[in-house]
């Protein structure tokens, strides 16, 4: 992969008594279009304007193509942003708007008028120029707020949630739009959202945050099948996840034991030892069920009720202790009636044996982390 | 059959609404209606005819029509007056908006309660009497004042300075009285700005300079009209400061309408003079409103 364009070195971010990153180290890549993802209030959006100049790190170093710009204005950084609510001015039309950049970067009036014209073009937009702000859909002015931003050919376009505002089909339709761009003009994209099929979808690589902490980064692929924590098991997709203890480790993999009864699962973990506290994460649509226990499993729930949604089929089962588990088919006719007893089991490959993060040990977070980056170019690698 | 006997009764209930939503309309308006009528346009016509009547002995209205009043106005000695007040309401204007946007801004960035504290602090020469704030500053700029005191001890100057009964003490009264009307709306204003245009601005390499002049100023001139408004209108008829600060020498058009009225006891004039003002006032509201300024923000 290429070199990165933007990277971020122990970056620490606190708002008064607020640590609101923590130790954030992020290799950007150049004309990748990376996500940061997480829910509200994770940093996703602090990082991004710890970028962009808007929040100045607490420590720690920014650069962007090898240079330090962590002390530098918003202005003097080649970085441009769409935001949240496109922020046109108000006071301009659409071409003015689009041209700001280039005026205050005093390139020639003709010269000005020809790549806002190719520029309006490209986001179709193509004779908007002369509209007023006021007079333009939502779309068209998230449109106008990407041209306004690419045209100044930045290093790194930085995107804040910038679809939020949109209803579905527009949103669907205009996260096709902004990865053909990007493939297009070959600029590196950061992306933050909290919507995860958005992530999944629009990314090259994912960055999962949770409390201020980097807790997966790599490709969407290895995000969903591999999370690398409980968070990410919980937050991309849906997971039953269970707290369990490790019983044992041989080839066929890791014996663990819930609750609820044992299971067997996998993990990319090497450090895992027998007694460790872990989470086992399964997802819905791989778990199987059967009337007799199979080997290595001996969790056994009561089925409580079956939905049908449409594409699938949704299963409630009461594990022995209590836990809600939940289990997705795509034919009805596998269902079995509520009040039944099932054994739940999978192919071990499914069950995630995740280490548990410990919140308060700030330095176990370091440790998980680092582990990621060296991963994380062999994944780059795979992929 | 069916339907047609149906539809009459959301009809009538209908009509019933109406004539509630009516009569509640009637009790809620009523007063106001009444009120305004009593005291805001019927004197306004009584003044407007009263300006076209001459002037009896022992000014006494003599109801005879005439235009002397108004050929009066723009005879140099009265006209010298309105000159003189809008010079004096112009200067005092440029220099609340002037020192007051910088304070709106500065106040608008501020955390809510240091922001309300500041607010009641710049409420407080509304609250006060007009005239303890007057005879205050005469204290201050006398002869023998505060001001003049302080500076002689201090070496700075050897002979007091004349600051009283000049245009100089009656625009730093005028701009102590007028500083609220001006701060609030431009503070509401900028208060309403939406900071990512800021940042929008400065993302696409703008400087402070930059972004000021293109963004936030053209975005907050309707806050600035109406500051310009709500302190030259009243600043052209308020009396009070150039009659006690400035000692007689300058008059405005609300000391020379207040003279008509009680000291030359000429009141068709003065009611001529007051409808001048009106005229002017009333044409600059439209002004206001034609370059896209919202009522509702002048209060």
């Amino acid at each position: 992969m290429a070199k990165p364009i933007v990277s971020m070195i122990n970056v620490e971010k606190w708002y008064g008594r607020n640590h609101v990153i923590k130790n954030c180290n992020l290799n950007i890549m150049e004309g990748e279009f990376l996500t940061l993802l997480g829910p509200s209030g994770c940093g996703k959006t602090t990082t991004l304007r710890m970028i962009s100049g808007f929040e100045l790190p607490t420590s720690g170093i920014i650069r962007v193509e090898g240079e330090s710009v962590e002390k530098k204005e918003p202005y003097e950084r080649d970085v441009n942003t769409v935001f949240q609510n496109y922020a046109l001015f108000p006071n301009m039309n659409v071409f003015d708007n689009v041209a700001y950049g280039l005026k205050v970067k005093k390139v020639p009036k003709d010269e000005i008028a020809e790549r806002v014209d190719k520029m309006l073009k490209l986001v179709q937009l193509d004779g908007f120029g002369k509209r007023r702000i006021n007079q333009m859909s939502g779309g068209q002015k998230q449109r106008v707020a990407i041209a306004r931003a690419l045209i100044n050919r930045p290093k790194v376009l930085l995107l804040d949630e910038p679809l939020g505002a949109l209803d579905l089909k527009l949103r669907k339709q205009m996260q096709i739009e902004l990865k053909r761009l990007q493939r297009k003009l070959g600029i590196t994209f950061v992306y933050v959202t909290h919507d995860q099929e958005e992530a999944l979808t629009m990314s090259d690589r994912i960055a999962v945050i949770n409390e201020g902490v980097i807790d997966q980064i790599d490709v969407p692929q290895k995000i969903y099948n591999h999370p690398a924590t409980r968070f990410v098991a919980g937050f991309i997709g849906e997971s039953n996840i269970l707290d369990a203890v490790v019983l044992g480790k041989n080839d066929t993999g890791i014996q663990v034991g819930t609750e609820a009864g044992n299971a067997i699962g996998v993990s990319d973990d090497e450090t895992i030892e027998t007694g460790d506290a872990v989470s086992i994460a399964v997802r819905p649509e791989d778990t199987l069920f059967s009337k007799e226990r199979q080997p290595g499993f001996s969790i056994r729930g009561v089925v409580k009720d079956h939905v049908f949604v449409g594409n699938l089929v949704k299963m409630m089962v009461i594990l022995n202790d209590g836990t809600e588990f939940k289990i997705n088919r795509f034919n009805e006719d596998d269902m079995i009636e509520p009040g039944q007893v099932i054994y739940l089991y999978w192919e071990k490959e499914k069950g995630k044996v995740l280490k548990t993060r410990s919140l308060v040990n700030t330095d176990s977070h370091r440790d998980i982390k680092g582990g990621d980056e060296d991963e994380e170019e062999g994944y780059a690698a795979e992929a | 059959m069916k339907k047609k006997d149906m539809q009459p009764k959301p009809k009538a209930r209908r009509d019933k609404k109406t004539a509630k939503a009516r009569l509640a309309s009637i009790v809620m308006n009523g007063p106001i209606t009444i009120w305004s009528i009593l005291f805001i346009i019927v004197p306004v016509i009584i003044l407007a005819v009263m300006s076209f009547m001459s002037k009896g002995p022992l000014g006494i209205v003599v109801y005879k029509p005439t235009l002397e009043n108004y050929r009066n106005i723009f005879s140099s000695m009265y006209f010298n007056v309105i000159k003189e007040s809008l010079i004096i309401a112009f200067w005092t204007t440029v220099l609340t908006i002037l020192i007051g946007y910088p304070f709106a801004a500065i106040m608008a960035k501020m955390k809510a309660k240091t922001s309300s504290l500041f607010m009641i602090l710049l409420m407080i020469p509304m609250w006060v009497s007009g005239l303890v704030i007057i005879y205050s500053f005469v204290i201050l700029f006398n002869q023998s004042g505060i001001l003049n005191t302080i500076l002689m001890k201090i070496g700075l100057i050897s002979k007091p300075l004349n600051m009283l009964y000049n245009h100089f003490s009656v625009t730093v009264g005028m701009l102590y009285m007028f500083m609220p009307f001006s701060v609030l709306p431009m503070y509401s204003s900028i208060e309403k700005l939406d900071p990512a245009l800021i940042e929008a601005s400065k993302d696409l390499g703008a400087g402070p300079v930059r972004t000021f002049f293109k963004v936030q100023l053209p975005l907050t001139a309707p806050g600035i009209f109406a500051a310009v408004l709500l302190t030259f209108i009243p600043c052209i008829g308020y009396y009070m400061v150039t009659d006690m600060l400035g000692g007689g020498t300058n008059m405005m058009i609300g000391n020379l309408i207040y003279r008509q009225f009680t000291i030359s006891r000429n009141w068709p004039f003065g009611a001529a003079l007051a409808m001048v003002l009106a005229i002017v006032i009333l044409l600059m509201v439209w002004i206001y409103k034609k370059v896209g300024g919202n009522l509702d923000d002048l209060g």
